[in-house]
C-alpha cells in the first residue's frame, strides 16, 4: 500500500543537476544552432551582395580592358605631331581653301578641325578631289570627318559650286609644348 | 549487500553476531520488549535493508478458501474484508500464501496476520535509523522457503525446534496449517507437536504401516534438539527428516524472498512512495541527454566552424576578384579618357567610299549634291540625265555597293521630274 512520496536529498539533488545539464545542453545546442542559421544567412547575403557587385563589373573584365588597351594603344600611335595642319594643307594643295579651327586640348591629346574648300571646282576634278582624300586620310592623326559636293545648273550644263571636306587631327598633346 | 536479518519467535528474539546466533529470551505477558528488541537490532549498525522473521505470539495462521488472485485483489474481496478485517487495518500486518488448489478442486490460501500492532513498530523504528525493513515474513512462509528445493508434490511437514519455542508447519499438500508452541514446553505441549507431526503416541516412532503414510519432514533446530525436544533421536531415526537445517538455513530463505510475495507482512502497511529510483532514472536520464547534446554541439561547433572556414574563402575569392575588377574599372575610365568617343571602330575609308558611290550611279544620273559622313551615313540628290533610267536597278546596285537608303524618306524618286533623293548609311559592299 503506498501513500505519499518519499525522497534523498542526494538523489533529487542528482536528479535536479542532470535535469539542469541536460536544459543548459539543449539552450546551448539551441542557441549554436541558431548562431549557426544566422551565419549561414549572413554569409549567403553577403556573397550574393559580392557576386552582384562583381556581376554590376561584367563590362570591366579583362579582356575587355585588353581590347580598350589594345584601341587606346592603337589611337596613340596615330595621332599626329604639331605639324600635321601645315602637312595636310600641303597634301591638298593651293587649290584648296583651308579655315582651321582652334586647337583643343583633351586629356591626352589635341584636337583641331577644320575644313578645306576647292577653289572654282569643275566636274573634271572629280578624279584629284578622290585622290587628295586618300592621301588626306592616311596622314598621321587626319580623320575625314565628312566630304560634301553641291553643284547646279540643268541637266545639259552642271557646275560645281562646292567642294568640301571636313577634317580632324588628334595630335600628341607634347606637339602644343612650346 | 545482504540485509541484515533478526528473527522473533514467539518471545524470543534471535540475532545474530560472528560467534553465531544469540537468543533473548523474554518472559511470558503483555510486555512488547520482544518487539522493540528486535526493532533494535535491526534498526543498529550502518543503514541497510533489513528482513525480519516475525513469529510473535500474536500472529495468527488462518486457512480459508479463496479464488486464486493476488493480494490486491484478495484484500478487495468482499467477503475477506467482511470475515477479516485485518485487510483493511493499517497498522497491522498481514499477508497470504500464494493460492494453492486443494482436494476439492477450490483454491485456498493460509492468512497471516497480527492481533495487536507490533510490526509497524519495527518498521517505523527501521525507517527512523535509515535501514528500511523490506521483509517480514512469518515462520511458515520461511520454513516452505526452505523446502522447495527438497519436496516433491504430496504432502510435507516442517518443524522448527528452538529454546523456548516450537511450531509444525504443514507446507505442502490439500490442507496448509501451523501451530506453535512459545515459553517453556511441557508434556503435553511435547505430545501435541509429535501428534502435529503424525505421531499420536508421542515417541517419535511410527509404526511400519503408518511410516510409509506419513509426510516426510523437513526440521529446522537451533542448539541441541535432543535436549529441547525429547524423541528427537528418535524421529530421526524412523527416516521421516530428510533434511535437518538450521536457523543460517531459516534465515537465508527469509533473506532470498522476494519483497513482492504475497506473505510479505510489511506490505500491509501504507509506505511513501519511494521517488529515488525515479530521482536517480532522472539524473542518469539527464546526464545521458547532456552527452548526448554535449556531442551534437561539439559537431555543430565543427560544423559551423568549416561553415565560417568555406564562407572566408569563398568571400575572399569574390572579393579579390571584385577588386580585380574595379582595377581594371579604374584603367579602362583612365583609358577611355584618352581617346576620342567612338573611336575604335572600323574607319570608313573615304576615298573607297566615294569611288564605290561613281561606280555605283549609272550614267543615266548625274550627282547634284552629295555628302558622306565619318558616321557613315550619306545623302545624296541626281538627276535623270539619260534615256532608260531603272530605278530599282540602281537601287540594286547601290546597296551591292554598300549604300543602302534608309527605310523612311530613303529613296524619294520622283519619275516625272526625275529627281532622285537618296539617303541612308553605308554597309560593306557585297561581292
Amino acid at each position: 500500500m503506498k501513500r505519499g512520496v518519499v525522497f534523498s536529498k542526494a538523489a533529487a539533488a542528482a536528479a535536479l543537476c542532470g535535469l539542469g545539464m541536460a536544459g543548459a545542453a539543449e539552450a546551448a545546442h539551441r542557441h549554436l544552432a541558431s548562431q549557426a542559421g544566422e551565419a549561414l544567412r549572413s554569409n549567403q547575403a553577403a556573397e550574393t551582395a559580392l557576386a552582384s557587385a562583381i556581376g554590376g563589373l561584367a563590362a570591366f573584365g579583362d579582356s575587355e580592358r585588353a581590347s580598350l588597351r589594345a584601341r587606346v594603344d592603337r589611337f596613340r600611335d596615330g595621332l599626329g605631331g604639331g605639324d600635321s595642319w601645315s602637312r595636310l594643307s600641303r597634301q591638298f594643295g593651293e587649290r584648296w581653301a583651308a579655315e582651321a579651327r582652334p586647337r583643343e586640348r583633351k586629356s591626352a591629346y589635341s584636337i583641331q578641325t577644320g575644313s578645306f574648300y576647292l577653289n572654282k571646282p569643275s566636274l573634271g576634278d572629280w578624279p584629284s578631289i578622290v585622290d587628295a582624300v586618300g592621301a588626306a586620310e592616311v596622314l598621321p592623326g587626319v580623320e575625314i570627318l565628312a566630304v560634301e559636293m553641291r553643284s547646279s545648273g540643268d541637266r545639259d550644263r552642271r557646275s560645281l559650286d562646292l567642294v568640301k571636306v571636313a577634317v580632324a587631327i588628334h595630335a600628341h598633346l607634347a606637339a602644343d609644348q612650346p | 549487500m545482504n540485509p541484515r536479518i533478526a528473527i522473533l519467535l514467539g518471545r524470543t528474539v534471535w540475532s545474530r553476531d560472528d560467534d553465531g546466533w544469540k537468543a533473548a529470551a523474554y518472559p511470558s505477558g503483555p510486555s512488547r520488549e520482544p518487539i522493540a528488541r528486535l526493532a533494535e537490532i535491526l534498526g543498529s549498525g550502518p543503514a541497510r535493508r533489513t528482513v525480519a522473521l516475525f513469529e510473535p505470539e500474536s500472529l495468527s495462521h488462518q486457512f480459508l478458501e479463496t479464488p486464486k488472485v493476488d493480494r490486491a485483489a484478495f484484500a478487495s474481496l468482499a467477503r475477506v474484508r467482511r470475515e477479516h478485517p485485518v485487510v483493511e487495518a493499517e497498522d497491522l500486518g498481514w499477508g497470504i500464501e500464494p493460492p494453492e488448489s486443494t482436494a476439492g478442486g477450490a483454491y485456498a490460501t493460509l492468512l497471516h496476520a497480527e492481533f495487536t500492532p507490533g510490526l509497524v513498530q519495527v518498521r517505523e523504528a527501521c525507517a527512523e535509523a535509515r535501514c528500511p525493513l523490506v521483509g517480514a515474513w512469518s515462520a511458515y512462509t520461511a520454513l516452505a522457503a526452505t523446502a522447495p528445493r527438497r519436496a516433491g508434490r504430496g504432502a510435507r511437514l516442517a518443524l522448527l525446534v528452538t529454546s523456548g519455542y516450537a511450531a509444525v508447519a504443514a507446507i505442502a499438500g490439500s490442507r496448509r496449517w501451523f501451530r506453535s508452541w512459545s515459553g517453556p514446553r511441557s508434556e503435553r505441549d511435547l505430545k501435541a507437536v509429535f501428534a502435529a507431526l503424525g505421531d499420536a503416541e508421542g515417541t517419535g516412532a511410527l509404526a511400519p504401516e503408518a511410516l510409509s503414510r506419513a509426510p516426510a519432514i523437513t526440521a529446522v533446530v537451533a542448539e541441541e534438539p535432543e535436549r529441547m525436544l525429547p524423541g528427537w533421536a528418535e524421529l530421526r531415526e524412523s527416516g521421516r527428516v530428510d533434511a535437518v537445517l538450521g536457523l543460517d538455513d531459516l534465515a537465508a530463505a527469509a533473506a532470498r524472498m522476494p519483497a513482492r510475495h504475497p506473505a510479505n507482512l510489511v506490505e500491509a502497511f501504507p509506505c511513501p512512495q519511494n521517488l529515488d529510483p525515479v530521482l536517480s532514472g532522472v539524473a542518469l536520464s539527464g546526464l545521458v541527454l547532456s552527452l548526448g547534446l554535449g556531442s551534437l554541439i561539439m559537431g555543430d561547433r565543427s560544423r559551423l566552424g568549416s561553415q565560417e572556414a568555406q564562407h572566408r574563402l569563398r568571400s575572399g575569392g569574390l572579393e579579390a576578384q571584385l577588386a580585380h575588377l574595379h582595377a581594371n574599372q579604374q584603367e579602362m575610365l583612365r583609358l577611355q579618357a584618352e581617346v576620342p568617343e567612338g573611336f575604335g571602330q572600323l574607319p570608313l575609308e573615304m576615298k573607297a567610299a566615294l569611288i564605290r558611290l561613281a561606280a555605283a550611279l549609272p550614267d543615266s544620273l548625274t550627282l547634284s549634291s552629295f555628302s558622306v559622313g565619318i558616321d557613315r551615313t550619306f545623302a545624296f540628290e541626281a538627276l535623270v540625265v539619260g534615256r532608260g533610267f531603272d530605278a530599282q536597278g540602281a537601287r540594286q546596285e547601290l546597296e551591292r555597293c554598300g549604300f543602302r537608303p534608309g527605310k523612311d524618306q530613303g529613296w524619294t524618286f520622283e519619275p516625272s521630274q526625275g529627281h532622285l533623293r537618296v539617303q541612308g548609311r553605308i554597309e560593306e559592299a557585297r561581292p
